[in-house]
């Protein structure tokens, strides 16, 4: 059938089929600015276009509807300003705001955002911050938090109404050195003046977040680093230009599906793919027969893996519901979908483990019996043991004799969803030289490359991994999850394929976070000394065993080294961190943001706020006196580290009793804790507030293992082109790359082209995983740079006829010390073109021995329905210490979207198995991630120290704001109403039955 | 799948296509829930073009045609303050654009807040081209129009009432757990429905005043367990909000 419509202005007639969506249909004529997010009902937005002027899902709607309609994508809206010769209208004001607020981290949501925002004031010019929350509420972000883009639309508003905003980083740059706990004399940022009051402070006026620099030593003051740089690819992202990787288009491309498994463990009797094989259209039919036996583990991790190989691309049996049967490619997604049903199996059903208490017992079921199956460590696949964690550190059994008091408890965490907007997509294709092309959206593309060649036989050198923008990954994409499916069936058929999931494949066939029973035991003095600290956490890795050690290993490692003890027990604390981590049949657990170290942060930081409650201490006092210090041992550094070989580590630069004070003033702690008449609410005698604390660690980077490079090379202009291995998804991570490099060259940061990644092209970066590519990256690019300089330098100093070392970079400029100067476009031509050419580059690379962590101190504000145990949070405010913050907007943003993870892992998120092993959860209608409009409050401040071992003195920042939230919810819902919870998220009934003892 | 796709232009015409036996013919509303339909082959009859999407006003009610959308029915004023809330709960704002009110009550289940608020005002479906109403109630009941009834043209909404709804989920914007809404006419008479589980939001009771209420609300809740909660939790959580719901009446 026709449709005729208007897309942007221009009128079309286009031929669709009935059951097309407007989706498909845009993304079939190039509009990629409309994205798959996965679901089939609208329930991520990220589809979102305008028609007629209105903000809808066009996943969720047919093409045939739009018929005589008009069509707004973000394509109509703005573009690059700068297009050679040509004139062009430039960036809309709210894609201008978009760039200049940090409102974009991954990008895949961004145009959604931007045309419902449209809508919205197109109608209503001056929005509430309520409005436009609601307003974008159709569209899911699971990397911001909401925070900027309201901010960026505001801001929008104002710009589009007339009013002067006032220049982010220019006024509003970092005040250094302010104690914000002293409420400082600060020059306010103008409020726009409005009709409906005081709506705009809550998000307009702080673009930026505070930082207080603590360092002993004041770091130089720069002009790069700690500026809030906009995102080198905002102006990409806000133009929704073909970033990702299903943005992408090539000749006979097929598609692929996977017919995933409906039961939770079987043997393949038999499997017949006649029928399938013979529909038309359809290329291919993979099953166990067909491929080689590789195994294989799909833990995106160094060599060599530290864990067991467990898994092979097609298996003869399966072992949880959503486990792989049969692959299939085909001309369309609904002829593949079509072959799927027609496949034939037969099925020999075998007991299943649902319960990981049910693994290790005697006569459970061997989930693991493949005789190829390769142990590491102590994994046994006899005992569904994937892997064996036994850490003491010190006297644990003197350390409870010397306690006045023994506690004791059992906490639980749930299995929980990465929930990226971006699913997993990766396409295939045979290049010219015969060599197997991956683009894949990955967060380790090294890995992929290295992981998969014995996988698909084809070695290493015969593969090229292309890492384009990614959705958003938060450890769902350390995986080499589904890149193997599209690189098998490119081999069987010697054809492009794409292969992309959909959202109930996310949940029912991806990673998750390892779900975990925890035994806590906490020796303690009366005076709040702990004596000793013992835990035990049953760790459910699920059907395979990847990141099955590393994780649970990092729940002991940073989530039982904070609390060392005081006095004597500094030196010596004692500590006994034991772990099994067992085989299930449920969907693998993997990496996700934080690594394990939420999990045992959730138990750790319950059972310190019962233990002062218990002994009538003060529960921040009780923290800060047991918390590691600057200049102590990392306890767990001398036992442990990832499966290899630990070496001693010195923590330099602790910030948690600043961020405790700077936390505390700004939520307003000592007038609302202890405050009786605070805690109730007038008129409503059935709720009750409260707040809570949790103060954390982290990790940055795994020492003596990840490694980083970075080359850059100047240009004829001066420019520089940065390449990197290293991977931004979403992070910012490309941009504090660039303002690294830009600091020391003396450019500004559009002078830095960031390549990240391609394994053809850009040098080996471990991936972004374990908080390290600021710091290990980031010391790369230092490295590569500062050879690139130095040779400008010295080609300067010929030119200027002065010494190298009198050279100094700045402004574009080489600079002597007479104050004779050049441009570096002049050094660039002069070493190009004309006298003793040379190309001015440099390569770096970084590994360390440092893991230095970052401190937090997390605050959570709730208020409880004491009859029905409903929770609202009210407030976070994160006050952490991640060393020299490169870029405040965007280490910002990370704080804010973390939280926000954490509120959904506080309150709502988890997965639940029925008796058979069936997903509850497959969508984001039953998957409840937070929504624009229904956010507490967000807050973040920075403790800026200064870490000696990195050249700018940065720590980590990407997974702490993970760690804190839902103990500290959990901890303000007891301050409100008693309730002890021990088992997460704090539903509605899960608080009802510890109120009323149920 | 979805093999035909029809836009009829007059009422006659959409009931010739949906009375077609040749091939299953379902209204399209907004498509919400349609558009990725993969069952048996079917045609879709797109009612965008009938001139469904009116209000009008008359002693019994508000005639709210059947392919008003939600966020529509947030523009009318009149309703009672906890119907756009129920409204609003219903979906996110996208797919408020899209979603129409007929679509939603066809496609709803047991957490719909806006079918548990027009089962409470004992709304009406008036069904073409019999003309026939029908209670939501009595529909959701069977999922069958009355005969020779194709497709929904208008519901009939009462607003001679009071409606109160309090709602239990795990976030402010999560489905619901729990769906207590009350409606009250003056005369005393008082209708209860019941949501957040099951197939269908469940009329819990309906009686000349609130007499009796809390028991009929504890009996109905009390198969009401399920994946998401434990009937003991709905009945106890119920009973409260029942009482500071009346309470505050």
């Amino acid at each position: 059938m026709e449709i005729h419509i208007k897309l942007n202005g221009v009128a079309y007639n286009w031929e669709v089929l009935p059951n097309d969506t407007l989706l498909d249909v845009l993304r079939q004529r190039g509009i990629f600015s409309v994205k798959f997010g996965g679901c089939k009902h609208g329930e991520c937005g990220a589809c979102t276009v305008l028609l007629d002027g209105n903000p809808v899902n066009s996943c969720a709607m047919l093409a045939a509807q739009a018929d005589g309609h008009e069509i707004i994508t973000i394509e109509g809206i703005g573009e690059h300003p700068e297009q050679g010769w040509k004139k062009t209208r430039g960036l809309h004001q709210l894609q201008q705001a978009f760039v200049e607020s940090g409102a974009i981290q991954c990008g895949y949501c961004t145009p959604a955002f931007i045309l419902a925002a449209k809508a919205l004031l197109e109608k209503n010019p001056n929005p509430t911050e309520a409005e436009v929350r609601e307003a974008i509420s159709g569209v899911l972000c699971r990397c911001t938090g909401y925070l900027k883009p309201v901010q960026a639309i505001m801001r929008a508003a104002a710009v589009m109404r007339g009013e002067i905003v006032p220049p982010v980083g220019g006024d509003d740059a970092i005040r250094m050195g302010l104690d914000w706990s002293k409420k400082p004399d600060l020059p306010e940022t103008p409020v726009p003046q409005t009709d409906h009051g005081s709506h705009l402070a809550g998000t307009q006026v702080d673009l930026m977040p505070k930082v207080l620099t603590v360092a002993a030593e004041q770091p130089q003051v720069l002009k790069q680093i700690g500026k809030p740089e906009p995102k080198v690819d905002a102006v990409k992202l806000v133009q929704g230009k073909p970033a990702f990787a299903a943005d992408f288009e090539r000749r006979d491309m097929l598609v692929a599906k996977v017919l995933h498994s409906p039961v939770a463990h079987a043997r393949i009797k038999s499997i017949d793919v006649s029928k399938a094989k013979s529909l038309p259209g359809v290329a291919a039919v993979l099953t166990w027969k067909d491929l080689p036996r590789v195994v294989y583990s799909t833990a995106g991790q160094s060599d060599p893996i530290p864990g067991p190989l467990d898994a092979f691309s097609l298996d003869k049996k399966v072992r949880f519901v959503g486990d792989r049967v049969a692959f299939v490619a085909a001309e369309t997604a609904e002829i593949a979908e079509k072959a799927l049903k027609l496949i034939e199996v037969e099925y020999e059903i075998l007991p299943a483990i649902l319960d990981s208490t049910e693994s290790m017992k005697a006569g459970a079921i061997q989930i693991h019996d493949e005789p190829e199956y390769k142990n590491f460590a102590d994994s046994n696949p006899l005992k569904n043991l994937a892997a064996e964690i036994r850490i003491d550190i010190g006297d644990i059994e003197k350390g409870f004799e010397e306690a006045d008091r023994i506690f004791e408890a059992e906490y639980e965490v749930p299995k929980v969803q990465q929930a990226h907007i971006e699913p997993h997509v990766v396409v295939t294709y045979w290049d010219e030289d015969d060599r197997l092309v991956i683009r894949t959206s990955t967060q380790v593309p090294f890995h992929v490359r290295r992981m998969l060649a014995p996988v698909l036989n084809l070695p290493v050198k015969r593969i090229r991994v292309i890492k384009p923008r990614v959705g958003g990954g938060f450890g769902g994409k350390q995986e080499v999850l589904i890149e193997d499916v599209a690189g098998h069936l490119t081999i069987a058929t010697g054809k492009p394929v794409i292969y992309e999931y959909d959202r109930e494949e996310e949940f029912i066939a991806s990673r998750s976070r390892h779900p975990m029973k925890i035994k806590l035991k906490t020796g303690v003095k009366l005076d709040g000394t702990i004596t000793a600290n013992e835990m035990y956490a049953l760790s459910d890795t699920g059907a395979y065993g990847c990141h099955a050690l590393t994780v649970t290993g990092n729940t002991g490692h940073k989530a039982m080294a904070l609390y060392v003890g005081d006095g004597k027990y500094r030196k010596s604390p004692n500590i006994r961190f034991y772990a099994d981590v067992v085989y299930t049949n449920t969907p693998p657990s993997g990496a996700y943001r934080g690594y394990g170290v939420p999990q045992g942060y959730w138990a750790v930081e319950r059972q310190m706020e019962n233990i002062a409650r218990e002994l009538g201490l003060d529960p921040i006092t009780f923290r800060l006196k047991n918390a590691i210090r600057s200049g102590e041992l990392h306890p767990f550094s001398t036992a442990w580290s990832e499966g290899r070989e630990p070496r001693p580590e010195i923590i330099h630069t602790v910030g948690l009793e600043e961020c405790v004070i700077q936390g505390k003033a700004a939520i307003g702690w000592d007038q609302k804790f202890g405050n009786q008449e605070w805690h109730q609410v007038p008129g409503k005698p059935h709720l009750r507030k409260g707040i809570g604390i949790a103060t954390v660690m982290q990790g940055t980077a795994i020492p003596y293992l990840d490694m980083g490079g970075a080359t850059i090379k100047m240009n004829d202009d001066g420019s520089f082109n940065l390449m990197v291995g290293a991977t931004d998804l979403g992070t910012g991570s490309d941009t504090v790359l660039a303002q690294m490099a830009a600091e020391i060259l003396g450019v500004p940061v559009e002078d830095i082209l960031v390549y990240s990644s391609d394994t053809d092209f850009t040098p080996f970066d471990k991936g972004a995983y374990a908080s390290s590519t600021t710091y290990i990256s980031g010391a790369a690019v230092v490295k590569a740079t500062e050879q690139a300089a130095e040779r400008i330098r010295i080609r300067a100093a010929r030119m200027l006829n002065s010494s190298v070392e009198e050279i100094i970079l700045v402004d574009r400029m080489a600079v002597a010390q007479n104050g004779q100067q050049i441009s570096l476009s002049a050094i660039a031509l002069d070493a190009l073109h004309h006298n003793d050419q040379e190309q001015i580059m440099g390569i770096g690379s970084y590994y360390s021995q440092s893991s230095p962590p970052p401190f937090a101190a997390q605050f959570a504000e709730v208020t409880v329905d004491i009859e029905t145990g409903v929770v609202v949070v009210d407030q976070l405010i994160m006050a952490v210490d991640s060393g020299v913050i490169v870029n405040p907007i965007t280490a910002s943003g990370q704080i804010e979207g973390g939280m926000t993870q954490a509120l959904g892992y506080a309150v709502c998120e988890e997965m639940v198995y029925d008796e058979k092993g069936q997903a509850r959860e497959k969508d984001f209608v039953d998957y409840h991630i937070f929504r624009a409009d229904e956010m507490p409050q967000l807050q973040t401040i920075f403790i800026q120290t200064y870490e000696p071992t990195h050249p700018f003195g940065v720590k980590a920042v990407a997974e702490i704001p993970m760690d804190g939230v839902a103990p500290a919810v959990a901890n303000a819902i007891y301050d409100a109403c008693g309730a002890k919870l021990t088992v997460n998220p704090a539903t509605p009934e899960r608080v009802w039955r510890s109120i009323h003892g149920k | 799948m979805i093999t035909q796709y029809h836009r009829p232009k007059s009422m006659d015409e959409a009931i010739r296509l949906l009375s077609n036996n040749s091939q299953k013919s379902i209204p399209l509303g907004g498509g919400t829930k349609i558009s990725h339909w993969d069952g048996e082959d079917i045609a879709v009859v797109d009612l965008q073009s009938l001139g469904l999407s009116t209000v009008s006003t008359d002693r019994d009610g508000f005639h709210v045609g059947a392919v008003n959308t939600l966020q529509n029915l947030l523009e009318i004023p009149g309703f009672p303050i906890d119907f756009y809330e129920a409204v609003r709960k219903e979906t996110n704002f996208n797919l408020r654009q899209q979603s129409t009110i007929a679509g939603s009550i066809v496609a709803s289940d047991g957490k719909s807040p806006l079918v548990a608020a027009l089962v409470s005002m004992d709304a009406l479906l008036v069904w073409s081209p019999s003309g026939k109403q029908q209670s939501v109630g009595e529909y959701l009941s069977l999922r069958n129009p009355t005969e020779y009834s194709f497709l929904i043209s208008e519901i009939l909404i009462k607003t001679n009432l009071t409606l109160s709804m309090e709602y239990i989920a795990r976030t402010p914007g999560d489905r619901s757990q729990l769906i207590v809404a009350i409606a009250r006419w003056n005369s005393g008479r008082t209708r209860i429905a019941l949501g957040g589980f099951g197939k269908n939001p469940i009329l819990a009771f309906d009686g000349p005043n609130a007499e009796g209420a809390e028991f009929a609300v504890l009996n109905s809740l009390s198969n009401s367990g399920d994946a998401w909660a434990s009937a003991e939790y709905r009945q106890d959580a119920a009973s409260r909000l029942l009482r500071r719901m009346l309470n505050s009446a």
